[in-house]
């Protein structure tokens, strides 16, 4: 239990430093090791760290907290097959982690981060969808009954291929470098976590590199199924140097950008849903 | 030195009901569910307090560079 949350953290620390490898050698760069972001969240965790004064201590602290938790909620959901009706709710709530990270600190940077964070809801939208479309298959969203689904049917990766974009679309929204990090464009320093460094910014890499994980292994499981872990991991691998690959070659959508292109997703699949469920039923 | 020792101990703390819930669950003393709650719990905290244990500075800071 606590032993698999811990391979979950070092893994996902490593799909970190992956995803920054492939982006730099994409791009002609030679880019850091691999094992630079299991550095990097170990060097944060030694600086000498402070609350700004400006900042809102409790929220400032709360929502690090937050986010390394709720990520490891979303991955024992995961483990024991939940309702990915609850990974839906634990998404929500990250959103309000990336609100909260905005906001507390007081800076203008910040708050800039945390008003993106809110122009960015659309990217919850997708993920609304991906639901959706996943109950009209199974009728039902159980994590352990999708999986039986796809034993029986074959994989949802083929059956319902537009809700497996869409997740794809939510997993890319959240990556670094994403064209949809809008959140921690570098034109704002670093966004909604400009003012958290030292074991803040440790904490939050511990959270996000669970949350990689959870995003990865979720697609994994809902749209090709249980596998063995060693296939899994393979897997959740391809998808993200695919997705690294996006990274690497788009530039940074502006932020009514994103949202435009995350609302054509959804209305897109939308329209799937009632082609399927209404005139084809 | 008053707060770094704290740090150790919340730390500590959190880490033991960490590996006491997971190794409970595993033999069947505690629900599964509990054990992740537990977890979910403590888990933030151990890591926060682990880092801020050891950042803390041990004694005294030097005196700062003011130049010549």
């Amino acid at each position: 239990m606590i032993e698999y949350l811990i391979f979950a953290l070092f893994i996902g620390l490593l799909f970190h430093g992956i995803h920054r490898k492939v982006i730099a050698r994409v791009q002609g760069r030679p880019g850091p090791p691999i094992w630079q972001e299991i550095l990097h969240t170990l060097k944060f965790s030694f600086k000498e760290t402070w609350i700004p004064k400006t900042a809102s201590q409790t929220l400032f602290v709360a929502v690090v907290l937050v986010a390394i938790g709720i990520w490891s909620a979303a991955l024992f959901i995961l483990l024991s097959g939940g309702s990915i009706l609850l990974l839906f709710g634990i998404y929500l709530l990250h959103k309000i982690v990336e609100h909260g990270l905005g906001l507390s600190s007081g800076s203008p940077y910040g708050k800039f981060g945390a008003i993106r964070s809110v122009i960015s809801a659309a990217s919850e939208l997708p993920l609304f969808a991906t639901v959706g479309l996943i109950y009209f298959f199974t009728h039902s969203l159980m994590l352990s009954d999708i999986i039986a689904y796809q034993q029986v049917h074959g994989p949802l990766l083929i059956a319902a291929f537009p809700a497996a974009i869409a997740m794809y679309l939510v997993i890319l929204s959240k990556l670094h470098y994403s064209p949809f990090a809008i959140i921690e464009a570098k034109e704002i320093v670093s966004g909604n976590m400009t003012e958290h460094f030292g074991i803040w910014r440790a904490g939050l890499e511990v959270g996000y590199a669970i949350k990689t994980y959870v995003l990865l292994y979720a697609f994994v499981l809902i749209f090709i199924g249980q596998l063995p872990l060693l296939a899994a991991l393979l897997l959740m691998l391809l998808i993200l140097v695919s997705l690294s690959f996006i990274c690497a070659v788009s530039p940074m959508l502006s932020p009514y950008d994103t949202v435009t292109v995350q609302s054509l997703v959804t209305g897109a699949i939308a329209v799937y849903i009632i082609v399927l469920g209404v005139i084809l039923a | 030195m008053k707060r770094k020792q704290s740090a150790l101990t919340i730390a500590t703390v959190s880490g033991i009901v960490c590996v006491a819930a997971a190794i409970f669950a595993a033999i069947g003393y505690l629900a599964v569910w509990l054990a992740e709650i537990l977890i979910v719990l403590a888990f933030p905290v151990f890591v926060i307090a682990l880092a801020l244990w050891w950042s803390a500075s041990e004694g005294v800071a030097d005196i700062p560079f003011i130049g010549y």
